[in-house]
């Protein structure tokens, strides 16, 4: 060893490689985990959650739209359960919740009532509270026309706001709402935040993909920007569009003075997005849509029951948009957010006491003016014969239907055909 | 591999010390071969041999393009077709600190996880930057992100060094040895989770990737009825667990968990009692489809020349079956004069990116620690791609890693980052140019500037080399294969 600070910046990195495997890591987006060694989160209250402090005035901002992809294909027969359906209990007798007084099962089986047929999985108490407060409506049966049952075609057709993967279009479906709904707003209009740039804001002008706030400074010499910005200005591919919101970004964030504060956010990576999320939407700097994701869906092996690999999953989820939530005090008005996933799973549990690729899952959304504390959408049943493929819980609700009806409440005038281009739209009414 | 007398040579970081950083400077001592008398420009700066260069190694240094254009395109395209598995005492040398290369999976479980992640991402880096067999490292990582794993997920971690180098011994071979490989792979078995794949209520996992990313194609025409039959055939296949088994460790067909019965896999008849040739013969079906050429070939030319459908990728789709799935002939269609002087630019993700740097510098490193977290936060580590289907090649994919790069750009030249160095005043003084700006251009980028291009302009006002390498390093030009 020739430097005596080696072993410590090894012990740090291992350290933070640990992080990122239990929390799931913030700079890939996961989906091939189910369960193994993975299910060390920490839910202690954060220490040090960073914030902006208000630059320009409070409340002068617009609504923000924030998009919460879960990749990997979430279960979403076990995030809210059909619990009155014999199908489901026979299909997975190993993997299946019960009713909230199910005395058949453990209590912690059981699940959270939400209108008499549906419960929603016990990690995701913490948003229980949302739902009766009626912020939080829930769809059921949501999915694509992509039959696949491929992540990748799933996914590309849902963040392009197609309907099958080889459908043509340009960009993303939050590009071309941005584009549809262009301002003279020369903030900060979109960022991803905790990960790359999605598809859903692929050919968004201005985007920018942050994997983490706090560490988004340009470690150079002085001058070193200036002579960016002249190598930076013309170009009209990816990297120069890049560039160039990259340096504005910087900028822009150099006009704030961040400092520390305890925050109620959870110390999860989901916690951590979430929290810088929050400081941005607070200080008011342009926003308009961010996009957060998480990965480590894709559950076919050792999924668990009430508790376990996916019960961990919906805990991070829930105890960040939770937290969230709250900390966005008056701010709630112009906030909506939507969570989504490419496919929900098979009816039938797999020998593994995991799911393997379905159709159908569920979405959310979250917002006050939401129709919420209800379970939207056509139930499609779990009978044999109901089933797509006779496999799978079949698809009733387009997903554009329900993004229509967000983008619709966003309070900019929009043209939804022109978001997506392959749909007769009729928006569900969630408002 | 290195030889003893070599390996004397370099006396206590020589093999079984596993010394994982701080003794590169040794090994550079010992087996680097020192700045050349002068760096010279390439004579053309858009012929098939710069074209070439730049798409088949892992940065354009202006050795390698002077070497091709001193062959001729066809022949440094068949040198390097033709490499041994010989790379030299440096990198043999730097390789004996990798932990991986020496221990198999039963004795790297001995080691904590991230020590053995540590070791592949290093060794990876180290074969990018200072093999001579270019080419063939290009294609060992083109299988390695097609056959994608995710070194963290479970056991994956042990399994992926003797899964890499399984792979390295089919680089150039044959597709269905490579697939074959893969497909027995405790590694990828259990990545994909077939060890969960048993009668009667099968997993689907990886039948159904082993058609849509390793060989079909999502378009390649198999049903979802034809993944739930590859998936009964593939019961069974799992790894040795059990202690004091000789093949502990290794592959495994466990009958008692196969399902016997008849399966129909995209039309073929596989009868009741095949038992693990199920398995065999669907790899057989998967290998030879015609879909399976194309896929492969559209994968290749995309990574080479930036263009995934048309003319070269019929070209090579032909050359791969008419071969029966033969890796180099496939190549030689693809990397054609007329299809390299038709690419188009090609996005360097991180790992190129920084690969490309050591490269056009001739900068030294063991590649551990911090240039590691480096590439951590671009998001681009080796076996760090949680999602089957590998790291993706698109621009807007690593466009967002900017920032780290000019960071990384800026450290580097300036030589703030700990266990790096380069000695860019001399190769500078070596390399020709008129002014310092034009020497770094060359350097870096391998030709001159219209002293008009914003480049050249803003290179025309730096303080010093180091400020001027960060700024070619930063610049667009530089993020680019063209």
């Amino acid at each position: 060893m020739c430097n005596p600070c080696e072993g410590y910046l090894k012990a740090q990195r291992k350290q933070e490689e640990f992080q990122n495997l239990s929390l799931t890591s913030r700079r890939q987006l996961l989906i091939g985990l189910a369960g193994v060694g993975l299910a060390g989160s920490v839910f202690a209250q954060s220490q040090s959650s960073t914030q902006l402090v208000m630059g320009a005035k409070p409340g002068s901002g617009g609504k923000v739209l924030v998009v919460l992809f879960l990749r990997g294909g979430m279960d979403g027969l076990s995030a809210v359960v059909p619990y009155l359906e014999d199908a489901y209990h026979k299909a997975r007798p190993g993997l299946r919740l019960g009713a909230p007084n199910d005395s058949s099962l453990n209590r912690a089986d059981r699940t959270l009532d939400l209108d008499g047929k549906f419960g929603l999985h016990p990690a995701f108490e913490s948003l229980l509270p949302l739902f009766e407060a009626g912020n939080l409506a829930i769809v059921h049966g949501v999915g694509s026309n992509d039959h696949t049952r491929s992540h990748f075609e799933a996914m590309g057709a849902m963040e392009r706001g197609v309907s099958r993967a080889t459908d043509q279009s340009q960009g993303g479906w939050l590009a071309r709402y941005l584009s549809n709904t262009a301002t003279k707003n020369s903030g900060i209009r979109a960022v991803a935040l905790g990960s790359p740039m999605p598809d859903s804001l692929r050919g968004a002008p201005g985007a920018v993909g942050i994997e983490d706030l706090e560490n988004f400074k340009l470690r150079a010499p002085d001058g070193f920007s200036d002579h960016l910005e002249s190598l930076y200005g013309l170009g009209k591919d990816a990297f120069s569009d890049a560039g160039r919101a990259t340096l504005r970004m910087l900028k822009l964030l150099n006009q704030h003075d961040w400092k520390s504060e305890k925050a109620r956010f959870p110390t999860s990576g989901l916690g951590e997005t979430f929290s810088q999320l929050s400081s941005l939407i607070r200080a008011d700097v342009g926003l308009e849509v961010a996009t957060v994701e998480k990965g480590g869906w894709d559950t076919h092996v050792a999924q668990g029951v009430g508790q376990g690999y996916l019960a961990l999953q919906f805990r991070e989820v829930a105890e960040a948009i939770s937290a969230f939530w709250s900390s966005l005090g008056q701010d709630q008005e112009r906030v909506t957010l939507v969570l989504q996933t490419e496919f929900g799973r098979r009816l039938e549990e797999n020998a593994g006491l995991g799911t393997d690729h379905g159709r159908a899952s569920v979405m959310m959304v979250l917002g006050k003016g939401v129709k919420g504390g209800k379970i939207h959408g056509a139930w499609g049943g779990l009978d044999k014969g109901d089933l797509e493929d006779g496999i799978d819980l079949k698809v009733t609700t387009d997903y554009r239907q329900v993004l229509a009806s967000v983008l619709g409440a966003q309070g900019r005038p929009v043209d939804l055909a022109e978001v997506f281009p392959s749909v007769n739209l009729s928006p569900m009414s969630l408002y | 591999m290195i030889s003893r007398r070599d390996a004397l040579k370099i006396g206590m970081a020589g093999a079984g010390a596993s010394l994982v950083a701080g003794c590169a400077p040794t090994a550079f001592r010992a087996f680097g071969s020192g700045l050349a008398e002068s760096y010279r420009a390439p004579k053309a700066t858009d012929s098939y041999e710069v074209g070439l260069v730049r798409r088949c190694t892992f940065g354009a240094d202006l050795e390698t393009l002077a070497t091709a254009e001193q062959l001729g395109g066809d022949a440094w395209l068949e040198q390097q077709l033709g490499a041994g598995k010989d790379d030299g005492p440096l990198l043999a040398s730097l390789l004996n600190q990798c932990d991986t290369e020496r221990l198999d999976a039963n004795e790297a479980m001995d080691l904590p996880r991230a020590r053995v992640l540590q070791s592949l991402e290093q060794a990876s880096l180290l074969r990018a930057v200072y093999s001579p067999n270019q080419l063939y490292e290009q294609m060992a990582q083109f299988w390695r992100n097609h056959f994608s794993l995710f070194g963290s997920k479970g056991d994956v971690t042990f399994f992926s060094g003797p899964d890499e180098a399984a792979l390295r011994e089919h680089t150039f071979g044959n597709f269905f040895n490579l697939l074959r490989v893969s497909a027995h792979s405790p590694a990828m078995l259990t990545y994909l989770d077939n060890p969960a794949n048993f009668s009667g209520h099968p997993n689907e996992n990886y039948a159904r990737e082993v058609m849509e990313l390793h060989t079909l194609g999502v378009r390649g025409g198999y049903s979802q009825h034809d993944v739930m039959e590859v998936a009964r055939c593939l019961t069974g296949w799992t790894w040795e667990r059990r202690f004091l088994k000789l093949n502990k460790g290794k592959f495994r067909f466990d009958p008692e968990k196969h399902d016997q019965g008849e399966k129909t896999v995209l039309g073929h008849k596989i009868p009741r009692g095949g038992g693990v040739d199920d398995g065999e013969r669907v790899l057989e079906i998967l290998a030879h489809h015609p879909a399976t050429g194309r896929y492969i070939a559209s994968k290749l030319s995309l990574q080479f020349l930036g263009v995934g459908e048309g003319k070269v990728v019929d070209e090579g789709a032909k050359a791969f079956t008419q071969s029966g799935g033969e890796i180099k002939p496939t190549l030689r269609a693809i990397l054609s004069k007329s299809a390299v002087l038709g690419a188009k630019p090609i996005a360097k993700r991180p790992f190129e990116f920084v690969a490309g740097t050591f490269r056009a510098t001739r900068g030294e490193s063991g590649m551990s620690g911090q240039v590691l977290d480096r590439l951590a936060a671009m998001g681009h580590l080796p076996y760090g791609w949680a999602m089957p289907n590998g790291y993706p090649l698109s621009a807007e994919h690593w466009a967002g890693t900017l920032l780290e790069r000019w960071n990384f750009a800026s450290d580097y030249a300036h030589g703030s980052i700990r266990g790096v160095r380069h000695s860019l005043d001399s190769l500078v003084e070596r390399t020709e140019g008129r002014t310092l700006g034009e020497k770094l251009t060359l350097l870096t980028l391998g030709k001159r500037f219209d002293k008009a291009h914003p480049l050249a302009v803003t290179l025309s006002r730096i303080q010093s080399p180091e400020e001027g390498l960060a700024l070619c390093l930063s610049s667009n030009e530089f993020q680019w294969r063209a």
